[in-house]
C-alpha cells in the first residue's frame, strides 16, 4: 500500500493528452480524480436557481405579490357568489314544481340513490334510524308540522347541533327533492329501528 | 531512486483495518433489510385490504407504518451507511478505526435501539412526529450512540495517515454533525413517565421544527451518507478516475448549505408564517442543481465504461441508484413549487416520490456496495451475478410499479379532492369515493413492494451462500504507509485544497454552512409572538381531551388523518373554514400529518354525533360504506389511566398550558364528569353505561372538541355581538 504512483491506475482506459492534463494528482485509496470543467448546462441550471430563487423571494416577501391567504379569499368569494346563487334556486320550494318532479319516472329511483349516498350511513336501511332518527315513525324530532314542504326545508338547512348536515351546500335542487321523496316514501311505516325522538305530529 | 524508497521505507508503519465491525454492520444491514421492506409490503397490503389489520392493535397500519419508516431509515439505511462508513472511511484515511470498543458500542446500541423501536412502536408508545416517533428514553439513546460513533470518527480523523481528506469523508462529516444537530433538537421533551412525554414545542412551531428535521432526515441521513458511499464505491468498482474534483466542491458546500432551508416546502399552504413557506419553496427549487452535480459526477464517472455497467451487476445496481436519486432530486423542487404542492400534498404522489429516493436511491445504491463489500471482507468471490442480476431486475420492475402507481393514484385523487363545479359544490363530496377510487392502485403498490422484497431476499442468499462459500482461515490483511508527519499539505493546491488538510476546520465550517438556514428559519417562530398570533377564544384542551389525544398519538392517527384544512376553496367546502395558527398553541406534538388517507379531522369537531364516533370506531363501515379504516375495538375494552391524568396537565401546564391548580387536581374527577354528559347522549342512543370510563369516551371527547375554538369565523362572530 504506498501512494507512489502518479499515473492512472485504472485499466483498459487510455487516457488522451487532455483527460493526462486533468487529472489530479490525487490517489485515495487508488482513487484518483480528474478536474472537468463544470458542465456549462449545469452551471446555467446552478445560476439560475439561485435567480430564481432571489426574485421568487422579493416579490413574495418585499414586493407585496398577494399571500396564499389572499389568493385563497378571491377563489373563495368567487365561489361563494355561485353558492348565494345556488341558495336562491334551492331556497324557494314549490309544491307544484314537487309533484311534477314526482311525476317523473325516475323520481324514485333517484330518491333511493340519493338516500343510499347521503342520508343512509344515519338513518340506516329503510330510513330506520340509528345515528339519526327513525324516519319511519310518527315522531319528528326537527319539524313542527310535517309536510313536503316542510320537510324539504329542514334538509336543506339541517340542524348542526343534531349532527344533521345543511344539504343545500352539498346537493342540487333535484337531489334535495329526492331526499324528501324519500322521506316522504318511507313515512308511516314503523320499521323496528330507533326509538322514536321528538314529538308526535300527524302529517298535514 | 531504490536508496529514496529504502530511506522512505523505513518510516512506514504498519496497520490493519477493523473489518470485524463492517462485517457486523453488513449482517445487520441485511437482517434489518428484510424485516423493513416485509412491513412496508405488508402495511401496503393493510391498506388495499383493510381486513389485514386484524383487528389487533400492535398490527394496525397507525402503529406499523411508524415502525416501517423508522425501520427502513434507521435500521436498513443506518446499518448500510455505517458498514459503508467503516469500511471506506479506514481505507481512505489509512488507518484502523481509533477505537475498536467505540465500533462496538456503536453496533449494539444501534441494534439496542432498533430492537427498543421493534417493541414500543406497535405497543403504541410513540411521540407520534415522522420518523421520529421513539420515546424519549430511546432517543437519549440514539443521541448518545450516534456521537459515540462521532467521537470514533473524528478521533479516526485525527490519526489519519493521509493528509488530505477525500470527498467521500466530507459528506460523512456533514453527516455525523447534521444529524446529531437535527435530531436532539426536535426530540426535546418533557416526560410524563417513563414512556411518555410531551414536546417541547407546540403547535405551528413543533411542525416547522419537525419538518427542518424531517426533510433534513432525508438530507442528512438518505442523501449525504449515500452521497459519500457514491463517491467511495462507484470509482472503486468502475476503477476509473472521478469525473470532476470542482464539482465535488462546488456541489457539496452548495448541496448542504441550501438543503437545510429546504424543510418548510412540508408546510406550503399551512398555518406557517408565509415567509418562512416562501423561503422553503425558493430554497428547494435552487437545490435541484446542487442535486445533480452529484448525480452528473457519479454517472460521468462511468463515462466511457457503459459496457461494463451493462455486465457487472455492481455497477448496474451503482449507476441505477444514482439514476434514480437524479429522478428524485427532480422531482422533490418540482413538488415543492406552490402550486404543484397544492394538488400533490396529502396524496400518494409523495408517498411515490419518498420510496423513488428510498428503493431507487438507498437500496440501489446499498445493494451495490453489498456486492462489492462481501467478497472483499470474506476474501472470496460473489456466489452468483445470475442471482444479482435477477434482483436487480425484480427490484426494478417492482420500483417502477410503485412509483407509476403512486402517480396514478396521487393525481387522480388530488384532483377529485378539489373538484367544483359550476353549481360551486364539490362533485366528489364524500371522502371514501375518493379512496374506493385509487384502491386498484394500491395493489399493484403493494405487488411491486412485494416484487422489492424479493429481490432483497434474494441478496441475503446470494450473500448468505457467498460467505459460506468464503475459506475458513481469514488473515487480517495488513498495510503500510507512511505517517501522517511525513505527508505535508500540498502546496501547490489551491485554498480548498489547504482546508482539506485540515478536517477540523473543515468541520467548523460544514456546520457553520447547516447553522445559518436553520438559524434563520427556525429562530424568529420559536422565540417571537409575532408570527404565532394568540386568540383568546382558544382554550387548552380539558383532562378527558388530553386522555383522547394521547389515544389518537398512540394509535397513529396522523398517518391517515390530517389536522389542517389549507387555505384552498375545495378543502373549506370540504372541511369547513381554513385553520389558523392560533388553533394549535397547545398542541403538543402538532397533528397535521402527511397524508391523507382519510379526511381531514381538524374541523370534525361537533360534525357528527357522538353515537356516530362510536359506530365509526368499532366498524367504520358501519357508517361509511367502502371505508378502508381498521376497526378499534381495543378502544372499547380498554379503560382511561384517569390516575395519571393530574400528571399529564402539570407537564402541559409547566409548558405553557394556562391549567389552574384545580383543574390539575381535580383532573380526574372533572374528566369523569365529562365522560358522564357524553355517555348521557350515548345511553340515550343505546350503548350500556359501563363504557363511561373506557377510551373510547375520551377519543370522542378529543375528536368533538377539534377545531371548534375558532369554527366561526372571527369577523362573524364579532358582528353578531
Amino acid at each position: 500500500m504506498s501512494d507512489q504512483t502518479r499515473k492512472s491506475k485504472a485499466d483498459n482506459i487510455i487516457l488522451d493528452d487532455k483527460e493526462h492534463n486533468l487529472l489530479l494528482d490525487h490517489n485515495y485509496d487508488g482513487i484518483e480524480e480528474f478536474d472537468y470543467p463544470l458542465p456549462a448546462w449545469w452551471v446555467w441550471t446552478f445560476v439560475g436557481g439561485i435567480v430564481f430563487a432571489v426574485f421568487y423571494i422579493y416579490f413574495y416577501n418585499f414586493a407585496g405579490a398577494p399571500s396564499l391567504r389572499d389568493e385563497f379569499k378571491q377563489e373563495m368569494a368567487a365561489i361563494e357568489a355561485v353558492r348565494e346563487e345556488q341558495r336562491k334556486l334551492t331556497g324557494n320550494f314549490d309544491l307544484e314544481d314537487f309533484k311534477s318532479w314526482q311525476k317523473g319516472e325516475n323520481s324514485m329511483q333517484m330518491a333511493a340513490a340519493v338516500y343510499e349516498e347521503n342520508c343512509l350511513s344515519c338513518h340506516e336501511e329503510g330510513g330506520k334510524g340509528d345515528i339519526g332518527p327513525n324516519l319511519t315513525d310518527e315522531y319528528w324530532l326537527n319539524l313542527k308540522e310535517v309536510s313536503p314542504g316542510t320537510i324539504y326545508a329542514f334538509i336543506r338547512v339541517g340542524n348542526e347541533d343534531n349532527g344533521m348536515p345543511a344539504w343545500q351546500d352539498m346537493l342540487s335542487k333535484e337531489e334535495l327533492y329526492a331526499a324528501v321523496q324519500y322521506v316522504l316514501s318511507v313515512k308511516g311505516k314503523k320499521l323496528p329501528g330507533k326509538e322514536p325522538q321528538g314529538e308526535k305530529l300527524s302529517q298535514l | 531512486m531504490s536508496t529514496e524508497t529504502n530511506v522512505q521505507e523505513q518510516g512506514y508503519e504498519t496497520f490493519s483495518y477493523d473489518d470485524r465491525l463492517t462485517k457486523m454492520f453488513v449482517i445487520a444491514t441485511m437482517l434489518w433489510g428484510v424485516i423493513a421492506l416485509f412491513l412496508g409490503v405488508w402495511i401496503a397490503f393493510e391498506l388495499a385490504s383493510w381486513k389485514l389489520n386484524l383487528n389487533l392493535p400492535w398490527f394496525t397500519f397507525g402503529r406499523l407504518r411508524p415502525l416501517h419508516t423508522n425501520a427502513a431509515i434507521f435500521a436498513f439505511v443506518g446499518n448500510a451507511i455505517f458498514a459503508g462508513v467503516y469500511y471506506s472511511t479506514q481505507r481512505l484515511l489509512k488507518t484502523r478505526m481509533a477505537s475498536d470498543i467505540l465500533g462496538k458500542i456503536h453496533f449494539w446500541g444501534w441494534q439496542l435501539i432498533i430492537v427498543g423501536a421493534a417493541v414500543t412502536l406497535p405497543l403504541g408508545i410513540s411521540s407520534a412526529k415522522e420518523y421520529a416517533e421513539l420515546e424519549w428514553p430511546l432517543d437519549i439513546l440514539v443521541a448518545l450512540i450516534w456521537v459515540t460513533f462521532g467521537v470514533n470518527f473524528f478521533l479516526t480523523l485525527k490519526q489519519r495517515r493521509e493528509r488530505h481528506i477525500y470527498v467521500a469523508i466530507w459528506f460523512y462529516i456533514a453527516t455525523i454533525i447534521t444529524v446529531a444537530v437535527l435530531y436532539v433538537v426536535n426530540n426535546l421533551a418533557l416526560p410524563v413517565g417513563f414512556m411518555k412525554s410531551y414536546s417541547a414545542f407546540a403547535g405551528v412551531q413543533d411542525a416547522l421544527v419537525q419538518w427542518w428535521y424531517g426533510h433534513n432526515a432525508v438530507a442528512f441521513f438518505l442523501t449525504t451518507p449515500f452521497l459519500g458511499l457514491m463517491y467511495y464505491y462507484v470509482p472503486k468498482a468502475i476503477n476509473r478516475p472521478v469525473y470532476s474534483y470542482r464539482l465535488s466542491i462546488i456541489h457539496f458546500w452548495s448541496l448542504i448549505f441550501v438543503y437545510i432551508w429546504a424543510g418548510p416546502h412540508h408546510l406550503l399552504y399551512s398555518t406557517l408564517p408565509e415567509w418562512v413557506q416562501t423561503l422553503g419553496m425558493a430554497f428547494s427549487v435552487a437545490l435541484w442543481a446542487p442535486s445533480w452535480g452529484g448525480m452528473i459526477n457519479g454517472l460521468l464517472t462511468l463515462r466511457g465504461a457503459w459496457d461494463r455497467v451493462r455486465k457487472e451487476p455492481i455497477l448496474k445496481f451503482l449507476a441505477t441508484g444514482v439514476t434514480f436519486y437524479g429522478m428524485s432530486t427532480f422531482e422533490g423542487p418540482l413538488l415543492s413549487i406552490k402550486s404543484v404542492n397544492s394538488l400533490a400534498h396529502f396524496t400518494d404522489w409523495i408517498v411515490g416520490h419518498v420510496h423513488s429516493g428510498t428503493i431507487g436511491w438507498n437500496y440501489m445504491m446499498t445493494s451495490g456496495m453489498l456486492y462489492f463489500m462481501v467478497p472483499k471482507l470474506w476474501n472470496t468471490k460473489l456466489y452468483s451475478n445470475r442471482l444479482a442480476n435477477i434482483q436487480f431486475w425484480s427490484a426494478t420492475i417492482g420500483l417502477l410499479l410503485y412509483i407509476m402507481s403512486m402517480w396514478t393514484a396521487g393525481i387522480t385523487q388530488g384532483l377529485m379532492w378539489r373538484a367544483i363545479d359550476e353549481t360551486g359544490k364539490l362533485v366528489y363530496p364524500n371522502f371514501v369515493e375518493t379512496v374506493v377510487k385509487i384502491l386498484p392502485m394500491y395493489w399493484v403498490r403493494a405487488f411491486g413492494g412485494t416484487l422489492v422484497l424479493f429481490g432483497f431476499v434474494v441478496l441475503v442468499y446470494n450473500v448468505y451462500k457467498t460467505i459460506k462459500n468464503a475459506p475458513k482461515e481469514q488473515q487480517e490483511e495488513t498495510f503500510k504507509a507512511l505517517p501522517l508527519s511525513a505527508n505535508p499539505i500540498d502546496a501547490h493546491g489551491g485554498s480548498h485544497r489547504k482546508l482539506e488538510g485540515l478536517p477540523l476546520y473543515f468541520s467548523v465550517l460544514a456546520f457553520l454552512a447547516i447553522l445559518v438556514g436553520s438559524v434563520i428559519e427556525l429562530i424568529p417562530s420559536l422565540v417571537s409572538n409575532q408570527f404565532i398570533v394568540k386568540d383568546s377564544r382558544v382554550r387548552p384542551y380539558s383532562a378527558l381531551e388530553v386522555a383522547g389525544r394521547d389515544v389518537y398519538v398512540r394509535e397513529g392517527c396522523y398517518t391517515c388523518h390530517s389536522q389542517l384544512v389549507r387555505p384552498m376553496a375545495a378543502e373549506q367546502l370540504r372541511y369547513g373554514r381554513v385553520s389558523e395558527a392560533a388553533e394549535y398553541v397547545y398542541d403538543r406534538p402538532f397533528q397535521w400529518g402527511s397524508r391523507r388517507i382519510g379526511p381531514d379531522l381538524h374541523r370534525v369537531g361537533k360534525k357528527y354525533s357522538h353515537m356516530w364516533h362510536y359506530r365509526h370506531m368499532l366498524n367504520p363501515r358501519d357508517v361509511t360504506p367502502g371505508s378502508i379504516m381498521p376497526n378499534y375495538p381495543w378502544l372499547y375494552k380498554n379503560k382511561v389511566k384517569f390516575g395519571v391524568l393530574p400528571k399529564k396537565l402539570s407537564v402541559l401546564a409547566a409548558l405553557g398550558a394556562p391549567y389552574s391548580e384545580e383543574e390539575i387536581n381535580r383532573a380526574p374527577e372533572l374528566a369523569k364528569m365529562q365522560a358522564k354528559t357524553i355517555m348521557d347522549e350515548l345511553v340515550a342512543d343505546g350503548v350500556p353505561a359501563k363504557m363511561a370510563d373506557k377510551e373510547i369516551v375520551a377519543l370522542i371527547a378529543y375528536l368533538q372538541r377539534l377545531g371548534i375554538d375558532m369554527a366561526e369565523d372571527k369577523d362573524e362572530v364579532a358582528s353578531t355581538k
